[in-house]
């Protein structure tokens, strides 16, 4: 069904639409907040937070974003809140975050997605040495395509940051992933 | 090297043109980040099983239905201890007063009560109220 009807009827109280809405992008919220925070409590609590709060503010939603981009600010907004809240939590090591990704393959040959999921995990064991809030836009952009002006509303910060902060992040990470002798 | 440096901005803001793919065949590092700013690594995503998704959602709506109960319980709690505080200080009020006086009180409360119905209709309207 469409995205814009099951909106509608979700506004109007039928919970089955809005439980479609919210379980066709689970996936979206768990996985970025993973990625953030790779640790899977973090990520399963924050998702089921945002949940609630989707549910309790469905009606204030105004339908002129994406419902994902919707739940993926309210995402952000709860993770923001709870940094210091799971701060002693230790992230994942690679081998578990890769226990979670072999269930899914994104390459006809093995070898392929081998390689394809350790790089992935390389490059976010590598944005763990990175703040937070230069994580968030970098993902938001370079992972789930938002603009830069996109990331600015769902972050709540003026555009400018955003660039400056995406592009500090690609800067560090061209020098720690493929050496700094370019500089 | 700073021809590098060029390269690498252009490639940083998403240019893909002729000379960058000509650069990055010679380029090793330039290659590198070419592959590493255009791989399909925004495929891979974590994901969970259906059925989890499904418990979850099904909690999630439970916690709401919790949290709005006890959302409405607190509010009537409050509502109730408003209430009494006011009818006690009225009574208070009536009790030390002349009979001119309590007549005046009593009738600027039932003055108020057609002014504070409709605001009780609208706060529960609202979700304020019970």
């Amino acid at each position: 069904m469409d995205e814009a009807v099951l909106i509608k009827l979700a506004k109007d109280d039928n919970k089955k639409a809005l439980s479609m809405l919210l379980s066709s992008n689970y996936n979206i919220v768990y996985g970025y907040i993973l990625k953030l925070s790779r640790n899977d409590d973090i990520a399963k609590d924050i998702t089921q937070d945002t949940m609630v709060k989707a549910i309790s503010n469905i009606k204030k939603f105004r339908g002129e974003s994406k419902f994902s981009t919707w739940l993926i600010t309210i995402a952000s907004n709860q993770f923001k809140n709870s940094i210091k809240k799971y701060k002693r939590m230790v992230p994942l090591e690679s081998n578990d975050l890769m226990n979670i990704l072999e269930k899914n393959n994104y390459s006809n040959s093995i070898e392929d997605d081998l390689v394809l999921k350790e790089s992935f995990l390389l490059l976010l064991k590598e944005l763990d040495n990175f703040k937070q809030e230069q994580k968030m836009p970098f993902l938001l952009k370079h992972y789930y395509g938002y603009d830069y002006k996109e990331i600015a509303e769902i972050l709540d910060c003026p555009i400018g940051t955003v660039r400056s902060r995406i592009h500090n992040v690609i800067k560090r990470l061209k020098t720690n992933l493929i050496g700094g002798n370019h500089e | 090297m700073s021809n590098c440096v060029d390269y690498q901005n252009r490639i940083l803001n998403e240019e893909k043109d002729n000379a960058i793919k000509e650069h990055i065949k010679d380029c090793a590092d330039c290659k590198i980040f070419y592959d590493m700013m255009n791989s399909n690594l925004n495929e891979i995503e974590f994901t969970l099983p259906d059925e989890l998704i499904s418990k979850e959602i099904e909690l999630a709506f439970e916690t709401y239905e919790k949290s709005k109960r006890l959302k409405d319980l607190f509010s009537l709690f409050a509502f109730i201890v408003f209430s009494s505080i006011v009818l006690v200080s009225l009574t208070t009020v009536m009790i030390n007063l002349p009979i001119k006086a309590i007549i005046k009180t009593s009738l600027t409360v039932s003055g108020l009560l057609p002014i504070s119905l409709p605001l009780i209709i609208f706060f529960r309207k609202k979700k304020v109220l019970f």
